[in-house]
């Protein structure tokens, strides 16, 4: 069973009427959403629209809850002055576009899903504003995904793709001090990257192909015509800027960088 | 009084060059020697200038600088009169007080006048006939050596050129922008993101950008970047922490480019600008050292 699995597409009608072409014709039986339906991207409720329509799993993005709950006061989300007063922007201009069944829709999204011993989460199991960044701590790394409960865990958020196995770990504890080992159990994280606002250095698209029987997981990076993208940002009053770097693959706004940040807030 | 000195080199040479000018002079105690400097934007004036003025240091000689076309922007000569704490500096309204220190001088003195891409090459031409009154005047180019068989403004206005091997080559249809900035406070990744975007073209083709930022630990750093030679140099500035309010002095950005989109630049230069909250907030995580 081979399942797609996309996130963060941030309004970018464009960038997912694209990959939604290039899963028809690999042989998808599923795909599954990470969220961050919007946000930044000049077409967030085309977009909320289509997901909807597909009927498929989605899990709530920073973004989707970000505009239904009011914007996320925790450092995740914002860097640097410069991307909190960009994000800022954003979000307000984002909120007055949606619907009110739009913003019913993103209010509604679970945190997480899990099918079998696959799980799907947009930043970590605790938070949606989490980045499980490539170089996280592998201790860490993995008590996120015991925490999920899950043998794969898919999440997006960072916009940069990897596939990340933690294998081989053992957790010592000392238990009135006596020391037990425990083996801690192969576990594997995959980040999807992003359909809508890639921070690869590239404007394109991306996504993964997981296949359930093999456990290959192939990334799929599709180029898209930005530029109607960033013709739009700009025809809709955003800032030029949010297009500019959408053409260079470096996000509208700034992207997270510190590896050792944790998120303080759990999934409420 | 001596004759204006004419450069018996006007060739191909680069530093060697410079060197047997500097020794001709200073043989014939030629010493009393103003240079008008021109040339590209990034070519390296500012830097040629600071070299001169490092050979010069040693000897205990007065030495004046003089940009008339830096407005109410004095990036360059805020530098070098903190690097050279003797260097005399004056702003562009202050000719007649520059006329007067000259005329004040009774010994040898090296002064130099530095003119910005933008400026017209006759500029100061009324303050050279004054300062002729009692120094040398010449006029020096620098040019990136590409454009040796090309002819440009300054080939005919220089009494000397200078070849530099730089990859600087545009001079026409370049726009000039720039802002005074003192009194504000960069949120350093904001700085770092808004500085790459400039660089890489966000806000309009940048040959050439500098300034001066002040960041809420109390440092000024430069930021200086030539496209023809990236990457970009950060380099910290040597004055003294401003740990409390507002800094009192002077920073700023000069930028020269084409297509420089102002109200963006605007704009992005105010979002990574502390309020006075979030500074106070910054300036109390960053406690004042012991004297």
């Amino acid at each position: 069973m081979n399942i797609a699995v996309i996130s963060c597409i941030h309004g970018n009608y464009e960038a997912l009427i694209t990959v939604l072409q290039d899963i028809d014709a690999h042989q998808v039986d599923q795909i599954v959403c990470l969220g961050d339906l919007v946000g930044y991207g000049p077409y967030p409720h085309g977009v909320v629209e289509l997901i909807q329509s597909l009927e498929i799993p989605v899990v709530q993005g920073c973004w989707d809850e970000d505009v239904t709950h009011g914007l996320n006061a925790c450092e995740c989300s914002y860097p640097s002055l410069l991307a909190e007063r960009r994000g800022r922007l954003a979000h307000e201009w984002t909120v007055q576009q949606l619907h009110p069944e739009s913003l019913d829709y993103l209010a509604g999204l679970p945190k997480i899903y899990r099918q079998k011993n696959l799980g799907f989460v947009h930043g970590s199991p605790y938070s949606q504003h989490e980045y499980l960044l490539p170089d996280l701590d592998g201790l860490l790394a993995l008590e996120r995904a015991i925490a999920a409960d899950v043998e794969v865990l898919f999440c997006g958020h960072t916009h940069v793709p990897y596939d990340r196995t933690l294998s081989g770990g053992t957790l010592t504890v000392r238990v009135n001090g006596v020391p037990q080992t425990i083996p801690a159990p192969a576990k594997r994280i995959i980040n999807v990257g992003s359909v809508g606002e890639p921070r690869h250095g590239r404007p394109h698209a991306t996504y993964v192909i997981y296949d359930t029987d093999s456990g290959v997981a192939t990334l799929r990076e599709v180029p898209y015509d930005y530029r109607r993208t960033c013709a739009a940002i700009i025809e809709q009053g955003l800032p030029t800027i949010f297009a500019w770097r959408l053409a260079q693959g470096l996000e509208f706004a700034e992207r997270a960088e510190d590896a050792s940040h944790l998120c303080s807030r759990g999934v409420g | 009084m001596v004759p204006p000195a004419r450069s018996l080199l006007t060739g191909r040479g680069g530093c060697g060059n410079l060197i047997i000018i500097l020794i001709f002079f200073c043989v014939g105690l030629d010493v009393m020697t103003v240079t008008v400097v021109g040339g590209l934007s990034g070519v390296g004036k500012t830097h040629w200038v600071r070299q001169q003025i490092q050979q010069h240091q040693g000897q205990g000689d007065p030495m004046f600088y003089f940009a008339p076309g830096e407005g109410q922007l004095p990036l360059d000569r805020t530098l070098l009169q903190l690097e050279f704490s003797d260097l005399a500096g004056f702003t562009p309204d202050q000719e007649a007080d520059l006329i007067r220190w000259v005329d004040a001088q009774r010994g040898p003195f090296w002064g130099w006048i530095e003119l910005g891409v933008h400026m017209d090459l006759d500029s100061g031409a009324f303050l050279l006939t004054a300062l002729r009154e009692c120094a040398d005047c010449r006029h020096v180019a620098l040019l990136p050596e590409s454009l040796g068989n090309l002819s440009t403004p300054w080939h005919l206005w220089a009494d000397e050129v200078v070849w530099l091997p730089t990859a600087v080559t545009q001079w026409e249809g370049l726009r000039l922008w720039r802002s005074p900035l003192s009194g504000q406070v960069f949120e350093p990744r904001s700085l770092e993101t808004f500085w790459q975007e400039l660089t890489l073209g966000a806000y309009g083709s940048v040959i050439r950008g500098k300034g001066l930022f002040e960041l809420p630990d109390g440092h000024c750093f430069y930021l200086d970047f030539c496209a023809s030679s990236p990457p970009s140099l950060y380099l910290p500035v040597r004055q003294g922490r401003w740990h409390h309010g507002r800094p009192q002095r002077f920073s700023g950005i000069e930028l020269v480019g084409t297509d420089l989109q102002r109200p963006e630049l605007i704009q992005a230069i105010t979002d990574c600008c502390l309020t006075d909250e979030q500074l106070a907030y910054h300036q109390q995580r960053f406690p004042v050292p012991n004297p």
